[in-house]
């Protein structure tokens, strides 16, 4: 694990122009940053093409960039950015289709891997439950979706949420319960179910 | 604890709960436990929040072994040395290769390689050049003369003696011995067969001429071509058509194939056995299969049986698909009709699929088909052998759609018959598509829940206000027209914008509500003109108002400092928050320079004014306390006088 001074001491020499530096930089970061984008956008093709271009973007901004924020932070709004710009430019259909049929599928795969012994009945209703999750994740709004990612999967606090996504810690909890209402609005009627099963 | 206490709690609960910093301190969760007992509405709340949980949890993380780091450093070294303004890496979607629709031309590119195979040898019949006997043609019922057939003009008049009145090819059968024969049988004079060998002579090279030049030109071309070649020996009351078919057994494939061609084009029922023959020879199959869909309706039948065959079957499709008459597109409608019912009352699993991609092959044709295609298509929906979806989707591209539509719908058709039609609608949008779609809120729930999807995707401020308006009038849920806003806000957030503007001026407080409700959580760049709107208008309470002018700043982008600065000289002087709250914005977004021009008519000495103002702006801690900021704003402006003119 590299220390954060260590990263800054690489951002100041990519800044002054060390080219290696920066390819040290896209190396410690380049997962993280597709990992979040994969989880925003819902495929592989698109995350690395973003992935990509985050590192383009911080490329060519790492003059406006100053030590006082965290880089990781820093680019991971860059990442967060474009992400909303790709959502807005590949309109909802696609994104139901990327999110429903890529991420599902796994989902239920691993879903079923994991617990093999489960009835075909048992497994159905998993399955529908994953697809109604990816559908609700579909609906949200790209904003909500990202904060859920870097909340839920990603550990990340309000004040760092906020930092990526630009908005207030204040927001940031707002929109968490917003995202989380949506997503239990969608999956209520299989807690009832459970409640009057077995 | 009251049931929102509890919600929030637990919502609070969801977030914290998997969390290494713990769920909820113990005296907090203990409280709720006592609410959650005696109230079922949290209860539900409770496990619903756990299954989201859950879910969560088991998504799977992005798969990241495929990643080489060497690589993606090289990709973005690449990108910066070669492309130094490149735009973001977002390509266009791929298109799922319709394999369905390459089946026709794939099968027609088989037929022209095996007739290539057949002839690019030489010909396996050869001819010494010798003019060949006058051909052993049918007369009549009883072997006799017919009367002679002149049609100057194409036609299908399904006027003369039905087929299997003809006798087979051996049969010892006389030509009509001259032009103006009687239907008496009389045996043909040496000088009356000359002058018939000489018809059929003049026949053969005339047609030879045309297939040499037109032979490969397109359909209309090689048609005129050949009435023209034909027109004298028509004039002189020549029966061409019996002259035809006795060349089609030459031993010149382009002769046969110029005379099948003529007999469709102007043969008529008495040329069907003469054209299924050469349906059975390979070499002129192509021919065979074009001229019978050429001949139509009197050929329909035929065709319907030739389909059987999986070989001809896509010859004849794509040959319906490109011909856009009537006739064909009937003949496919016969051929999709029963390929969409099951053939047997048990089916097995491949007979089903073979079927469904037969179905799938002439749907796709019958979307190719032109206007009479998409007439089939809606009368196939309709009889329930096409969902509303599989509609839409072969509509979608076919020829005339948008007119068949409109037409449609301005029939005002009724229950099933709209259901089906929606998802059409919606994809095609027809003139009056959406008045229609709206009106169909009216109708029975099914219908309803159909129309009310369809306008809640069609992402248009009238679409809206239909959706907004039907909530109103309790004919669709809350849901409904969240999902409309939030389809709109993610793809044409212009819209919404402009359904703010119409419903404040229509003083709609049900949808502005609705509006006030969903829009601050579903805010994003995009969506700021839609949050000016809602900020500028008297009939949102004013703390609602604020926070869009809030949030406007957080989520807008600069060119939406333009909107704020138009909208802070109508604000009245005396909602001094609401001002504060626009100019933190326009702050925000434009900077001091936006704040600068929007006081630039100030008299001398506002500069001062101004500075303050600024400072105040970006003075730490401003925005994480937007209260107190806006307090000390407000404050500053009526202190200092800063004025705009309205």
């Amino acid at each position: 694990m590299h220390e954060a001074s260590d990263v800054e001491a690489l951002v100041r020499r990519a800044q002054a122009g060390d080219g290696p530096a920066f390819d040290s930089l896209v190396r410690l970061h380049f997962t993280p940053v597709y990992t979040f984008l994969h989880r925003t956008v819902g495929n592989t093709e698109d995350a690395e093409d973003l992935a990509q271009e985050t590192f383009v973007r911080a490329h060519r901004a790492l003059a406006s960039y100053r030590v006082d924020a965290s880089f990781p932070t820093w680019i991971l709004r860059i990442a967060h950015h474009l992400a909303i710009d790709h959502h807005r430019a590949r309109g909802r259909a696609h994104r139901a289709q990327s999110f429903s049929t890529l991420e599902a599928a796994r989902a239920e795969e691993l879903a079923a891997r994991a617990t093999p012994q489960a009835s075909p009945g048992e497994r159905a209703q998993r399955g529908e439950l994953v697809r109604a999750l990816s559908a609700a994740l579909d609906r949200l709004a790209p904003r909500l979706r990202a904060v859920l990612v870097l909340r839920v999967f990603e550990g990340r606090a309000y004040d760092e949420i906020a930092a990526i996504t630009g908005v207030q810690p204040a927001t940031v909890r707002t929109q968490l319960v917003e995202a989380r209402r949506e997503l239990a609005r969608v999956l209520g009627p299989f807690a009832r179910d459970e409640e009057d099963g077995p | 604890m009251n049931c929102r206490s509890a919600r929030s709690a637990l919502y609070e609960a969801a977030d914290l709960g998997p969390r290494a910093d713990g769920g909820l301190a113990t005296d907090a969760r203990l409280e709720l436990d006592a609410h959650l007992v005696g109230c079922a509405d949290c209860r539900t709340l409770e496990r619903a929040l756990a299954q989201v949980e859950a879910a969560l949890a088991r998504w799977p993380a992005p798969p990241v072994d495929h990643l080489d780091l060497d690589e993606q450093v090289a990709r973005v070294r690449a990108a910066l040395e070669h492309a130094a303004d490149a735009q973001p890496a977002v390509r266009a979607p791929r298109r799922p290769l319709q394999l369905a629709r390459w089946v026709p031309w794939l099968a027609a590119a088989a037929g022209i390689l095996a007739a290539w195979a057949l002839f690019g040898r030489g010909p396996t019949r050869v001819s010494d050049g010798a003019p060949t006997a006058p051909p052993l043609v049918e007369g009549g019922p009883g072997g006799g003369a017919v009367e002679p057939e002149p049609r100057p003009a194409p036609g299908r008049a399904d006027t003369h003696a039905e087929p299997d009145a003809l006798p087979e090819r051996d049969a010892p059968v006389e030509l009509a011995s001259t032009p103006d024969a009687t239907s008496a049988p009389t045996p043909l004079t040496e000088a009356e067969l000359a002058r018939q060998a000489a018809a059929r002579e003049q026949l053969a090279r005339e047609l030879k001429s045309v297939w040499s030049q037109h032979g490969t030109s397109g359909d209309e071309q090689l048609a005129a071509a050949l009435t023209q070649a034909t027109r004298e020996l028509e004039r002189e009351g020549w029966p061409v058509a019996r002259l035809c078919e006795t060349l089609l057994d030459g031993a010149d494939p382009e002769l046969a194939r110029a005379a099948l061609r003529w007999l469709g084009l102007h043969g008529d029922r008495t040329a069907l056995p003469a054209l299924e023959r050469a349906l059975a020879v390979a070499a002129l199959r192509a021919e065979a299969v074009a001229a019978l869909v050429d001949l139509g309706a009197p050929a329909a039948e035929r065709i319907v049986q030739a389909c059987t065959d999986g070989e001809l079957e896509p010859l004849f499709v794509a040959r319906l698909a490109a011909a856009q008459d009537a006739a064909s597109a009937q003949v496919l409608e016969r051929l999709a009709r029963r390929a969409l019912r099951p053939h047997a009352t048990r089916e097995t699993e491949l007979e089903r699929g073979e079927r469904l991609a037969q179905a799938g092959r002439l749907l796709d044709a019958l979307g190719r088909a032109g206007p009479r295609g998409a007439e089939s298509l809606v009368r196939l929906a309709d009889e329930r052998l096409l969902t509303g979806a599989e509609l839409a989707e072969e509509l979608h591209a076919a020829q005339g759609s948008r007119a068949l539509l409109a037409r449609l719908i301005g029939e005002r058709p009724r229950g099933a018959s709209a259901s089906v039609l929606i998802p059409a609608v919606e994809r095609v949008r027809p003139d009056g598509a959406l008045a229609w779609l709206t009106r169909q809120l009216q109708g029975e729930r099914e219908l309803r829940e159909a129309a009310l999807a369809a306008l809640v995707r069609w992402n248009e401020a009238e679409s809206l206000a239909a959706v907004l308006a039907a909530e109103g009038a309790g004919r669709a849920s809350r849901d409904a027209s969240i999902a409309a806003l939030e389809s709109a806000l993610a793809d044409a957030p212009a819209a919404v914008a402009t359904l703010v503007a119409e419903r404040s001026r229509a003083r709609d407080r049900a949808a502005l509500q609705v509006l006030v409700e969903t829009l601050p959580l579903r805010a994003h760049g995009p969506a700021t003109p839609a949050l000016i709107e809602l900020a500028a208008c008297e009939l949102v309470l004013r703390a609602e108002r604020r926070e869009c002018l809030l949030l406007a700043g957080e989520v807008g982008l600069p060119e939406h400092a333009e909107a704020l600065a138009a909208l802070y000289p109508g604000l009245p002087h005396g909602e001094r928050e609401l001002r504060a709250a626009c100019l933190a914005a326009l702050h925000r977004l434009g900077g001091s320079a936006a704040l600068r021009q929007l006081f630039a008519r100030n008299a001398a000495g506002a500069e001062r004014a101004l500075e303050r103002l600024c400072a105040l702006l970006e003075a730490p801690g401003a925005r994480e306390n937007p209260t107190s900021t806006l307090l000390r704003v407000a404050q500053e402006l009526e202190s200092s006088g800063l004025r705009v003119a309205p």
